[in-house]
């Protein structure tokens, strides 16, 4: 590779790496607890684990959801989630004034399936861990900030390909992994830089790039509702809202789930919310291997018949977003696998802070430099003119 | 010959650790129960290992 285009590469590599570091260093350090947010959100809301004796039946979900709205009377449901991985034979319900209410205005329960009896009512508050995870996903500044995210994290991709570019013809005389403590103590960090940055490249490209494809979700999911969505409920467009008494919302269950055998149900929207119509249940079912849980596909149950109207696969940019979450979240493996994430995550700001230093010392360096040259400039003049004066 | 040879020697560990992190990644989506968990721990494990390994010298006087 010729001089100038190290030098070329050089300088992108400074340069995407100076403007994203910063944001990098909060989004890895905010990171670290998220990683383990089901793990701390348990010790620190105490939470109650559902216990069904051995012949316990669960009982319907409607007898379950109208002691749910009996908590908070003239309340509407906006939405309701299970997860038999981790909370079985729990059922969570978001309950609000409407169901165009914003989501700072939701309250939350979780109900035992098997008594209907109120599990956790947890306040909707900032707590720790949603403001690292506001931190983490737009900064606290909605979607712009989830953007500009986006865009930092392109800029984070630009940093490694220039880094990697930049790797050959450093290594070129040296062993891999090698770290000279015998020279400069800015070499030795260099080439800690260089040995850290290598080897994280493969999870720092994965969880890099999938948190970019993240940062699209807004727009992506806004798409869906306005193309594949609003085409699936196209009948209904001129009827007036479902209004009043709704079906059994069991019945939509069941009737979605014999739509998709096979495959469980992760939750329901009600009419009127961000992910339905104004006349479904929109049921979202998901796959039950660690694939396949990751890819929803909406079944559109008619509110007051409750009858199946569509059921459709999401587009494949839906898709991508919903199969690349997981390798961002490193939730997929177990306790292990989280704490590797976390080992991972601290040797990346690692090369962070190393590439901060690294600018710092080579600005340090070259100011030195240039005091050297001005004071032997000064000192050659100054003698020169002695000598003329002599 | 030659061209080959230092090709390897600067990017064989490198493609090497890249490969085995992604296989890593993809192993525990890809199947159910601790053997495909455990094959991903391993593989995990390897790049970590040799930044521990190669680290150490940093801090070394």
């Amino acid at each position: 590779m010729k001089a100038r285009t190290i030098k070329l590469w050089f300088e992108i590599h400074k340069w995407t790496s100076l403007v994203c570091t910063l944001f990098l260093l909060m989004l890895c350090v905010t990171g670290l607890p998220l990683v383990f947010y089901e793990e701390i959100d348990h010790l620190m809301h105490d939470e109650i684990e559902a216990a069904p004796s051995a012949e316990a039946a669960r009982l319907s979900k409607d007898v379950v959801l109208q002691a749910a709205m009996e908590q908070l009377p003239g309340k509407v449901a906006k939405y309701i989630f299970w997860d038999e991985d981790h909370h079985p034979g729990q059922m969570f319900v978001t309950l609000a004034d409407s169901a165009e209410a914003p989501i700072t205005a939701d309250h939350y329960l979780t109900m035992d399936e098997y008594t209907a009896n109120v599990l956790e009512a947890p306040p909707n508050e900032m707590d720790f861990m949603l403001v690292m995870y506001y931190l983490h996903v737009e900064m606290l500044a909605g979607i712009p900030g989830k953007l500009f995210l986006g865009f930092m994290g392109l800029l984070f991709t630009l940093s490694m390909v220039s880094g990697v570019v930049l790797y050959g013809p450093i290594m070129k005389r040296f062993d891999f992994g090698m770290i000279r403590t015998e020279k400069s103590r800015r070499l030795r960090w260099l080439d800690l830089h260089n040995l850290l940055g290598i080897v994280t490249l493969a999870w720092a490209a994965v969880v890099g790039l999938s948190g970019v494809i993240n940062t699209l979700a807004d727009p992506a999911l806004e798409a869906w509702r306005e193309g594949q969505l609003a085409e699936m409920v196209a009948d209904y467009k001129d009827q007036p809202k479902a209004k009043g008494s709704l079906g059994s919302l069991q019945a939509a269950l069941d009737s979605a789930k014999a739509a998709a055998p096979g495959m469980d149900v992760s939750f329901v929207a009600y009419p009127g919310t961000l992910y339905s119509s104004g006349h479904h249940y929109a049921v979202y079912m998901i796959g039950t291997t660690p694939l396949t849980s990751r890819i929803i596909k909406p079944a559109l149950i008619d509110a007051k018949t409750g009858q199946l109207t569509d059921m459709r696969d999401m587009p494949w940019y839906l898709k991508t977003i919903f199969i690349s979450q997981p390798f961002h979240f490193g939730d997929y493996g177990g306790i292990p696998m989280k704490i590797m994430w976390v080992v991972f995550d601290l040797f990346t700001i690692a090369v962070l802070i190393s590439g901060l230093y690294l600018w710092f010392a080579r600005r340090k360096a070259r100011q030195a430099q240039l005091k050297r040259a001005i004071r032997q400039v000064e000192s050659l003049t100054l003698s020169s003119e002695q000598e003329h004066v002599g | 010959m030659l061209d080959k040879h230092k090709f390897v020697k600067v990017w064989g560990k490198p493609i090497w650790l890249f490969l085995i992190t992604i296989a890593g990644l993809l192993f525990a989506i890809m199947g159910t129960g601790i053997a495909w968990y455990a094959l991903s721990w391993i593989a995990l494990g390897i790049p970590l290992y040799a930044m521990v390994k190669h680290g150490r010298a940093f801090f070394r006087q």
